[in-house]
């Protein structure tokens, strides 16, 4: 398999603060790569340094097979787009001299391209309104305009739909997969809305404490994520004794709601709970969501 | 407001440029004791040539410290927070002011007190009239008042916090030499000596009647004029000039908070 | 590095500080003519070019410490100079597009007062009768002295991502190194002598003689004094803008060594910068 990022063992510390410990990761080319995490886990930091605005205290990365310490870097980069954490564009230009200014960065001789990349995101109708005016929404479409200035064939998104509105979240979504698609783009987007990246991402990488703990496609997650039976009762105490009894697994979700993890009989589990006083008001059948893939993956514990 | 005032008190007790220009304060106070108890051994020179020196200084680290400061409102968009929780407009100015004013006051009482501190034991009191040095004193204090009521206008119209720390300390600074060249003027002599005993002309540069009065005027109303007069002790109109002072204060609050009031935040 | 000066170039056509400046130097030139000319009018003096035309050498130093952290601190507030390095341009390609653009805007506010001296001041006070290798040395000077201040701000500028910080640190340090240099130039300028007493009695002039002035600076003192003198811009500001020097060679070799030091040091102190 062909990867476009490549990293080993990548590290960064700042003074006394493992930002990032031996971080080893792999973003298949063609792939929308989700990377997901906690809030300083990484994620941000690792983002950094692949874009070239840090460099690594030990370990190193490749793209398109090219090390990061080679001169060459400096044209893989050429292939590259990104935001990173917030939209890099200057508030007293408009929307369309940004473009401008980075077709300049990048040497594009003609501006041709500039009326459709703003009509790609969505900025078409902006006129001389200067970005310093934009909405948060308007000003991420345009972070994102200046990273497919470019052309480019691997774009990097730290929290795209950061500040969008749900029909924003929708367009950028459809944007991502139709550049993948059409254009075979690789996307790395880092995202804390899990469900809009479950709908997106063809490979996942789970990031905490500055590691990746998990990488795997779309598949094996779906391969990996349990389905689980959601019962809804009037004691859960009572649940817990008859599901004991049964000797299945299972998690108390709240005062009357458990997840159990095996195939039930329902009119056997109805009489155990009649039995020992309690009702059984629902039960329903769920996939593990990537939510709670990921929760399980790096514990519950303390939100940073 | 005291809300307001009490939220301003707490940041400048975390912030490192306060305590930085209260340190540069204390640092100077100290230096210009011991510069003078040198001069001092081979010269008799009073406690004055340091100890109202300050005013010069204190203006420009006012011009420095407020846009600074107070434009942090702006860049981190705590602002919205105050006026968000129901403050008016009006009182977020206001208290900005009375913060920034405190600060400039605090400045020169800490380089007086040091100055006192180190030179009274090494060179003596001051040797001007206590009367007199009260009312300098009180009208230096004054005119930095003004300086803060100058640069809090700058700072909360401008909501760039490197813009207005440009306007701030450009002003400043040009300010403060537009006031020496007004003082040459109306120091100019009315006539001058041609060379080779000719005789004396009347001196073009020197001013009189209207243009006299205009200058004098701009020279009394501009507080880093002020600041020169009072650290070179030849203020002459100690009566009114604390006046000039305060209408500064009131012109410039004024079209502050009315500026401030039609803002648009973001 | 092309592509970075010609989206700097951009940036300046659209950029109020930038059209701003060049106005206000403009003005300047304008200003300083007529102020000259007045003094011509007042005192029936004559006077020329010469001792305007060279006078933005004193302030240049003040106008770029305003501008260069305004116009190039923006990358760092906006996040813009993430799009450079991110697309492949090295952090040096970075480092000398800007600084070389910066020359580029204080050759233009130079030209600009330039303009106005020789449109509004020719005509008023006349034109410059300074021999030409002093002309020469003065406009080579005054442009060495401006890219050296050029080199001193892009250090400050590219290596503090904060551009209030910036802007505050560039015009405090001017401003200092401005008084340094007035009072440098009035040590410099101390007499060796001191006048005595001149008394007339019965109709003769009596003077006693001339005493030596302990003011006056010699020897190591002297010479370092002029050093420092020589070496900071704005000293040289003072020297170019009064026509007054005497080792041209000397200040353009200090000028050239600033600017190669605050380069390079800020080059290096650039490329090991963490962005974020």
């Amino acid at each position: 398999m062909e990867y476009v990022l490549v990293t080993q063992g990548l590290s960064k510390h700042y003074k006394d603060f493992k930002a990032l410990d031996n971080l080893t990761m792999h973003v298949p080319k063609g792939s929308i790569y989700g990377f997901v995490g906690r809030n300083g886990a990484g994620k941000t930091t690792l983002i950094r340094l692949i874009c070239g605005l840090q460099a690594p205290t030990s370990g190193a990365y490749a793209l398109y097979g090219v090390d990061s310490a080679q001169r060459d870097i400096a044209k893989v980069r050429r292939r590259m787009g990104a935001v990173v954490e917030t939209p890099s564009i200057y508030l007293d230009l408009t929307a369309q001299d940004n473009l401008k200014e980075q077709f300049r960065v990048l040497g594009v001789p003609s501006d041709d391209g500039i009326p459709g990349l703003l009509k790609l995101v969505g900025l078409e109708n902006t006129g001389n309104k200067k970005a310093r005016n934009f909405s948060l929404g308007m000003k991420q479409r345009l972070g994102i305009a200046v990273a497919l200035a470019g052309d480019p064939d691997f774009l990097v998104l730290d929290e795209p739909v950061n500040g969008l509105d749900p029909q924003g979240i929708i367009e950028i979504r459809e944007l991502i997969l139709k550049l993948n698609q059409e254009r075979r783009l690789t996307v790395l987007i880092s995202s804390h809305i899990l469900d809009e990246l479950a709908k997106l991402a063809t490979h996942y990488g789970f990031i905490d404490g500055g590691r990746i703990v998990k990488e795997l496609s779309a598949r094996e997650l779906e391969a990996a994520c349990r389905k689980c039976l959601r019962i809804e009762v009037t004691d859960t105490r009572a649940l817990a004794r008859v599901l004991d009894g049964m000797g299945v697994e299972y998690k108390i979700l709240s005062d009357g709601q458990a997840d159990v993890f095996a195939q039930l009989n329902i009119s056997q589990l109805s009489k155990a709970l009649d039995a020992e006083g309690c009702e059984l008001l629902s039960a329903q059948e769920r996939d593990e969501s990537l939510e709670s893939y990921f929760v399980n993956l790096v514990g519950g514990g303390s939100h940073d | 407001m005291r809300n307001l005032l009490a939220a301003n008190l707490l940041r400048l007790r975390k912030s490192v440029l306060f305590w930085g220009a209260l340190a540069f304060c204390l640092g100077v106070g100290a230096l210009m004791s011991l510069q003078l108890y040198q001069m001092n051994q081979y010269e008799y020179f009073p406690l004055d040539g340091a100890f109202f020196t300050y005013p010069i200084f204190v203006c420009i680290i006012i011009a420095v410290f407020i846009p600074l400061f107070f434009g942090r409102d702006y860049s981190d968009h705590t602002i919205r927070r105050k006026v968000a929780a129901g403050h008016p407009r009006a009182a977020i100015y206001a208290a900005n002011l009375l913060t920034g004013t405190a600060v400039s006051l605090l400045l020169c009482a800490a380089y007086m007190a040091v100055v006192a501190a180190i030179g009274i034991p090494l060179v003596g009191p001051v040797s001007m009239d206590p009367g007199q040095a009260v009312l300098m004193v009180l009208g230096s204090l004054a005119a930095m008042a003004a300086c803060s009521a100058l640069s809090t206008l700058v700072s909360m119209a401008c909501t760039s916090k490197s813009t207005s720390a440009v306007v701030c300390i450009l002003g400043a600074f040009l300010l403060l030499i537009a006031s020496i060249y007004l003082r040459s003027r109306l120091d100019a002599p009315e006539f001058y000596e041609l060379p080779w005993g000719e005789g004396l002309v009347e001196n073009p540069q020197c001013l009189s009647g209207t243009q006299r009065a205009v200058c004098e005027f701009v020279y009394n109303l501009l507080p880093p004029s002020q600041a020169i007069q009072y650290a070179s002790r030849q203020a002459q109109n100690l009566g009114q000039m604390p006046l000039y002072s305060l209408l500064v204060i009131l012109l410039s609050t004024g079209a502050g908070i009315a500026l401030f009031r039609r803002k648009d935040l973001k | 590095m092309i592509k970075l000066l010609g989206a700097n170039l951009l940036r300046f056509r659209k950029s109020h500080l930038f059209w701003g400046t060049l106005a206000l130097s403009f003005g300047f030139g304008v200003f300083m003519c007529v102020i000259r000319f007045r003094e011509h009018l007042d005192y029936h003096f004559e006077v020329s070019l010469n001792s305007v035309f060279f006078g933005y050498a004193m302030v240049a130093g003040v106008i770029l410490a305003a501008f260069i952290p305004l116009f190039f601190g923006t990358e760092y507030s906006d996040g813009a100079i993430r799009n450079k390095l991110i697309v492949g341009h090295s952090r040096a390609a970075v480092y000398f597009a800007n600084l070389l653009t910066s020359l580029g805007a204080a050759v233009s506010f130079f030209a600009a007062y330039l303009l106005a001296c020789t449109v509004v001041g020719v005509p008023l006070i006349g034109g410059l009768d300074l021999p030409v290798p002093a002309t020469a040395a003065a406009l080579g000077g005054s442009l060495l002295m401006a890219a050296a201040y050029c080199a001193v701000f892009t250090f400050a500028t590219m290596n503090c991502s904060k551009k209030s910080v910036s802007a505050v640190a560039c015009l405090l340090g001017v401003f200092a190194l401005l008084f340094a240099a007035v009072y440098l130039n009035g040590r410099l300028d101390a007499p060796e002598f001191i006048q005595g007493y001149e008394m007339s009695i019965g109709g003769q002039v009596v003077s006693a003689k001339p005493e030596p002035n302990p003011a006056y600076l010699t020897g190591m003192k002297r010479e370092t004094y002029q050093f420092f003198y020589d070496l900071m811009p704005t000293g040289q500001g003072i020297q170019y803008s009064n026509v007054n020097f005497t080792n041209p060679v000397r200040l353009m070799g200090l000028a050239a060594a600033l600017f190669a030091l605050f380069t390079g040091a800020g080059a290096a102190l650039f490329r090991r910068k963490d962005l974020k």
